[in-house]
């Protein structure tokens, strides 16, 4: 995918969080180390495509769900978005 | 007739490549510089277990992590061989300038009166550099990895 860490941003820990895995659970479901879970969430380490694709198909998202070359907006902001709108109809 | 199973080597977490690493450095320099800068004697039984100590434990490195060795493939991640090649690459550099500066040294030697190693110390002084070649990528593989993340 890209790896120079700086340019690209991730949901893995959030995502990782909500599905309730370990780093080490995680990382045989892709076929990793569990240390290149951690500095993928880190942002240490920019994946190749091929595990991209196998982490977002892991929490069944695409992978642009997970990964962005834009700073994703907090999660708060992006669920309470959709309620301004409706409020402001 | 059962088959010979591969030698498979062994994984040290990055902690123990660090106190390792350490422990050889320690050995390799105490004996191999420790006879060049004070009066003792480098040939003497202490002084030559010190580098014989600092030889095993950077073998011991060498072959304990995934650095400077051969690697199996599947043995590493995608992130893993990229740092590798990084630490390799790191490690054959550094040790690229240790030889120019030690043959830039021989040469002036040749036309200047400079400190020369007699035939024993500079066998201590190439078993240095040989240590620290070979145990290199792993020290840089080891001290890349956060404490958190280690297994």
């Amino acid at each position: 995918m890209n790896n120079d860490p700086s340019t690209l941003h991730n949901r893995l820990a959030l995502f990782r969080a909500e599905a309730g895995l370990s780093r080490k659970e995680l990382a045989e479901q892709v076929g990793v180390n569990p240390q290149t879970i951690g500095f993928l969430e880190r942002g240490q380490y920019g994946p190749s495509l091929e595990l991209g694709l196998k982490l977002a198909r892991v929490f069944g998202v695409p992978v642009e769900t997970l990964f962005s070359l834009e700073p994703f907006k907090p999660l708060a902001a992006t669920l309470a978005a959709p309620h301004i709108m409706e409020g402001g109809r | 007739m059962a088959q010979a199973q591969p030698f498979t080597p062994p994984r040290f977490s990055p902690i123990r490549v660090r106190l390792l690493s350490g422990l050889a450095l320690g050995a390799l320099a105490l004996g191999t510089f420790g006879p060049l800068l004070v009066p003792l004697d480098g040939g003497g039984g202490v002084m030559t277990m010190m580098r014989g100590l600092g030889w095993l434990l950077a073998a011991m490195v060498a072959v304990g992590s995934p650095g400077w060795r051969h690697v199996a493939p599947g043995e590493l991640d995608e992130r893993e061989r990229m740092e590798r090649e990084r630490a390799v690459a790191i490690g054959h550099r550094v040790s690229g300038i240790g030889l120019a500066l030690l043959f830039v040294w021989t040469l002036m030697g040749q036309v200047r009166d400079l400190w020369m190693p007699s035939l024993g110390q500079a066998s201590w002084l190439f078993g240095l550099m040989f240590s620290l070649h070979i145990m290199m990528p792993a020290i840089i593989l080891a001290w890349r990895t956060p404490a958190d993340d280690e297994d």
